[in-house]
């Protein structure tokens, strides 16, 4: 190949102009923007609708349907039936009876919230958690679910609730997205999507190389290779590629001078190459542990086989927060224990119940609970009766999500469901309720929080949901 | 295999018209404000976000396509000077300006210095890798830069 120039002496040689520096004032005004950048455009804080105690959010999503009445809903009626026929009956393979948790509950810190023997980690931090179990929601299939958990919708493409925050509260760190998930799962775009609103809004995935979710996302625990798109340049060392950047930003000044001085897009350009440089530097050293000291490490349970994976995706997520990340969500699959309850449910609540009692004690210990809204949940429950000898069906009619610090009382068990815990009976909360509550936390309305599209104002929660008063600290 | 030929294999063709599975977006359509395939879109979002500018300085594609570039504008013929003038007639169909070129020339005066090789550095061999690795990185400003990525 034979280079534009073949040599530095052939490129003077050939130019008619003296040594010039009218390039380096260019660069000079490309200097100027690698300062601190104005916090302005369409990401930058915005006020709430009213002083809200949730500043971020932290969404720990369990993808597949934990069972409600194995871990957070104490049912001693399910356990003197146990064996009966199932009242609403109806297995999805006919015939079903009442099987009572094989785990035993026991009650929890001075509260006295009745907890599994699944969680005895998570249970420590019992006076904290507001547990919220009678949840519902519309359709009992993975994917309407899961859709509508995210989005209020079980059947359209919608804005995610992390879109929405990010578009009602803007963010605190430019040089960082505003809304990060993890390990999303690799055909659920529509769960961090913007959808209507401007894409700016969307998650920004943090998975296995190359962003892709999918297999490389399944295998994903080990974090170190996880990252986000496009953030490392695989040819250029970070000087080089600074006198690229510089000489596209000579070639953007000059485009603006073309256009008479002043072009706002152009300008916008110039911000956006300038917030990119950044980023390759900001995200890898917040997502980088090795700082981290070893007590901290061991709180979330990193270097543990079971434990390490999540540890490291929810002490991720504590950095993500301090570093002003406005909403993070970290899934973890695979909850659908259709069989194999016992050692499915037992297992995957064995990778999370340390790493999430550390993320709580470290979140405390560094007063930043207050203002960080943890949320456990996923798209439903599952059935108080059995299916086979070793499983429970799907239940969307009653299940179990907790929530911890940013606003909502501790200790406290909010609505329940039957005596079997089939059915939400007392201050059911939807999938509607919920959203319009955490965007409450937040200190937004969930009725003036619109965006209009298709000729309408839609909202998350479209012409439902009310907030639940009592939960708020 | 049809998916990931239409989502991940780009091709050196334009296309007016190309088929989209609704779940597998090009990175490249996606990050540059595709609306979602599952929705009516009557008017494109135009956003300038850092993503944008990460997939132009650092994807494989975007470097690939310089690489491409760089090899075209190379072996035409001619001085440098209309080496470079044919770049930008390619790229902008207009001349380089008097303070563009001195960008340029700046850009040059660095850039194979900075660079890292896999020859040494003072060896024939590395400075021609060096000017060769000059030539796309400065191809690829000119798809990076505002002029190519905004219509008006």
């Amino acid at each position: 190949m034979s280079p534009l120039f073949t040599s530095r002496r052939e490129f003077l040689q050939t130019t008619s102009n003296g040594f010039g520096y009218l390039a380096f004032a260019a660069l000079a005004g490309g200097q100027a923007l690698r300062g601190a950048p104005e916090p302005a455009g369409p990401l930058a804080p915005k006020s709430p609708h009213f002083a809200g105690k949730a500043k971020n959010v932290i969404f720990l999503c369990m993808q597949g349907a934990p069972s409600h009445v194995d871990t957070f809903d104490y049912k001693p009626k399910l356990i003197a039936d146990a064996g009966k026929a199932a009242p609403s009956a109806a297995g999805r393979y006919g015939r079903a009876n009442l099987m009572a948790s094989p785990w035993e509950f026991k009650q929890r810190g001075k509260s006295g919230l009745w907890i599994s023997d699944l969680f005895p980690n998570v249970a420590r931090h019992a006076d904290d958690l507001c547990v919220i179990n009678s949840m519902a929601t519309d359709v009992p299939a993975h994917p309407q679910a899961f859709t509508q958990l995210h989005t209020g919708t079980t059947q359209f493409i919608r804005p995610s609730l992390g879109a929405w925050t990010l578009y009602g509260l803007g963010t605190e760190n430019q040089n960082l997205p505003g809304f990060i998930t993890i390990n999303p799962p690799g055909n659920a775009t529509r769960t961090y999507g913007s959808a209507f609103l401007p894409a700016i809004y969307q998650g920004t995935r943090v998975a296995g190389s190359g962003g892709r979710g999918g297999a490389f996302a399944r295998r994903f625990g080990g974090a170190p290779t996880a990252t986000v798109a496009d953030i490392k340049n695989p040819r250029y060392t970070p000087d080089a590629q600074r006198e690229q950047l510089d000489l596209i930003q000579s070639l953007n000044q000059s485009r603006q001078k073309l256009d008479g001085g002043v072009s706002p897009e152009v300008e916008g350009v110039i911000e956006s190459y300038e917030l990119a440089f950044r980023m390759q530097t900001e995200v890898p050293n917040v997502m980088n542990l090795d700082e981290e000291s070893a007590a901290t490490k061991k709180l979330y349970g990193i270097g543990e086989d079971a434990t390490d994976g999540f540890g490291k995706q929810c002490l991720m997520a504590r950095k993500f927060v301090e570093a002003g990340v406005r909403f993070i969500e970290i899934t973890h699959g695979n909850w659908d224990q259709h069989f194999n309850l016992k050692t499915g449910l037992e297992n995957n609540c064995g990778e999370i119940d340390t790493p999430i009692a550390g993320l709580l004690a470290d979140l405390k210990q560094r007063d930043m609970l207050k203002d960080t809204l943890v949320i456990w949940g996923g798209e439903f429950g599952r059935t108080p009766h059995s299916q086979g000898t070793d499983g429970r069906d799907h239940n969307n009619k009653g299940f179990t999500m907790w929530m911890a610090g940013g606003g909502v009382k501790g200790g406290m068990n909010y609505g329940s469901t039957d005596g079997y815990g089939y059915e939400a009976v007392e201050n059911r909360m939807h999938i509607h309720d919920w959203h319009a509550t955490v965007l409450h936390l937040l200190g937004l309305n969930h009725e003036k929080l619109t965006f209009p599209y298709a000729g309408r104002d839609f909202r998350l929660t479209d012409v439902y949901g009310s907030v639940a008063n009592e939960i708020l600290a | 295999m049809l998916v990931q030929q239409l989502s991940s294999q780009p091709t050196p063709t334009r296309s007016i018209y190309q088929p989209i599975i609704r779940d597998q977006i090009p990175e490249f359509l996606s990050v540059f404000d595709f609306p979602d395939a599952s929705l009516v879109n009557g008017r494109r979002d135009t956003t300038n976000v850092p993503s944008q500018s990460l997939f132009l300085m650092n994807n494989p594609q975007a470097i690939q396509l310089a690489d491409a570039f760089a090899r075209r504008i190379a072996e035409h013929e001619g001085d440098p000077m209309e080496r470079l003038t044919h770049a930008y007639q390619l790229a902008f169909s207009r001349a380089p300006t008097e303070e563009e070129f001195t960008a340029i020339r700046s850009f040059w005066m660095r850039f194979p210095e900075t660079v890292q090789t896999r020859s040494p550095k003072h060896s024939p061999e590395g400075k021609k890798e060096a000017q060769g690795l000059a030539l796309s990185a400065f191809c690829q400003s000119l798809f990076a830069s505002a002029e190519f990525r905004l219509l008006n």
